[in-house]
């Protein structure tokens, strides 16, 4: 009876082990140099989409450019209107309306029973000087009464007695300070 | 002895992948990204300024130029580009004699040129003022000429002044007032702050930069200001001279 014969060499099976992991590590690692290059193929192409993209954003920006060149005149006058008026806003909405603070005053004035006024003056910053004449007591007290009613009103404010002085036979000569509350000059009430 | 290198020849090609990568990865991939970042950056301000132009180009397109320079015609009645001295004085005098009172002296004060920038100097070294001078300060950011006025008269006639002058055009703001009677005579003494306003220069990007629309803010203010009394529509004639400017002719 025939017997057969194994000619090739018996390869052991850790062998067959170690062949399989070659082949795994030999797949893994060109797999995961190709998917770097494919990452790379990738950014490259996104950078020279954007590259593309960017180039035609800027022929229409120049294109707009142009057009908005070809209108700068207008565009001056736009400009040189808003920042006017704007600027004339802040100076009206800043300003002190000096003639309703002469007005209160020369109102207080009569109020008080024809109080004799010689002297007023007004700061930029609202600070007032009020200085007059009274023939009695009880037209001071009255100026005082008036000036204390306008402060309540918003009018006035820190109201001080700098001055009261009186001659024999002489009338009262007085000198008041306060600050004039009424700021800009776009409302009506002024 | 000898090494047997058998044993390594297998792993040359994983190990030259894994090499390739490590540099790839540094030297290509890191400057590429961060190119394609850049540009991404670009591109978006890029866009962005594309929407800008084209907002602008419509609101540009939007206004009519005549409306815009009428506009602006009124608005230079009140705040002027320049100086324009004469008018203003004559202006302002005529003013007080309409309201009474007896015009002593007109003086341009003096450093009577109060500029933005040294406002905004003298703002600084004022730190621990009062929101007066804040206000006062937003007062006078434009340019203004400093006028002094002397008059004469009572204090009915003053306010008659002051009342028409704050609603006149163009504006000038009483800063100082000083009245002072003694016996029948009346001193008026009052400094005149007279803004005038020149072209701003735009900074950055001219063609780019947001054009603003009125809005009724702006459109009550003109109203304002078209409804004050112009008192420096005053044509002052030349001085004929006989200089001889064409010899020519």
């Amino acid at each position: 009876m025939a017997q057969s014969i194994n000619l090739l060499p018996r390869i052991t099976e850790a062998q067959a082990r170690k062949e399989v992991y070659k082949k795994k590590i030999n797949i893994t690692s060109i797999a995961a140099l190709l998917a770097v290059a494919l990452i790379f193929l990738s950014l490259f192409a996104y950078q020279l989409f954007l590259q593309t993209s960017r180039s035609r954003v800027d022929r229409q920006s120049q294109n707009i450019e142009e057009e908005i060149s070809s209108q700068k005149e207008k565009e001056i006058s736009q400009r040189a209107l808003i920042d006017k008026l704007d600027q004339i806003d802040s100076l009206l909405g800043s300003a002190i309306p000096n003639a309703s603070a002469v007005a209160n005053i020369s109102d207080i004035a009569k109020k008080s029973g024809n109080i004799s006024i010689s002297q007023v003056s007004i700061q930029s910053d609202g600070d007032v000087t009020f200085g007059g004449v009274a023939t009695d007591s009880k037209k001071i007290e009255k100026l005082i009464n008036e000036l204390i009613s306008s402060e309540e009103r918003g009018i006035f404010g820190a109201i001080t007695l700098q001055n009261l002085s009186r001659e024999e036979d002489e009338p009262y000569n007085f000198t008041i300070t306060m600050d004039f509350l009424l700021k800009g000059l776009k409302s009506n009430e002024n | 002895m000898k090494i047997d290198l058998s044993v390594f020849k297998s792993f040359v090609v994983p190990a030259l992948i894994i090499i390739t990568i490590i540099l790839i990865i540094p030297f290509a991939f890191i400057p590429l990204l961060s190119n394609v970042r850049e540009t991404n950056d670009s591109l978006k301000s890029d866009q962005e300024r594309f929407e800008n132009l084209s907002n602008k180009l419509d609101i540009l397109n939007s206004l009519d130029e005549a409306e815009i320079n009428e506009k602006l015609t009124i608005t230079e009645q009140g705040l002027p580009v320049g100086k324009d001295l004469a008018p203003l004085i004559v202006g302002i005098q005529n003013l007080a004699a309409g309201s009474n009172l007896l015009v002593e002296g007109i003086s341009l004060s003096p450093g009577s040129v109060a500029t933005g920038a040294a406002e905004a100097k003298e703002g600084a070294t004022n730190q621990s003022n009062t929101q007066a001078t804040t206000d006062s300060q937003s007062v006078l950011q434009s340019d203004a000429l400093s006028l002094q006025l002397k008059l004469r008269g009572n204090l009915k006639d003053l306010i008659l002044f002051l009342s028409r002058l704050q609603e006149s055009k163009r504006l000038s703001f009483a800063n100082i007032i000083s009245f002072d009677r003694s016996d029948e005579e009346s001193t008026i003494t009052v400094e005149l702050s007279t803004p005038f306003r020149p072209l701003q220069k735009v900074e950055g990007d001219i063609a780019a930069s947001p054009l603003k629309l009125l809005t009724s803010v702006h459109e009550a203010t003109l109203d304002i200001i078209e409804a004050f009394t112009n008192i420096t529509n005053i044509r002052i004639n030349e001085v004929k001279t006989n200089i001889i400017k064409d010899p020519f002719k």
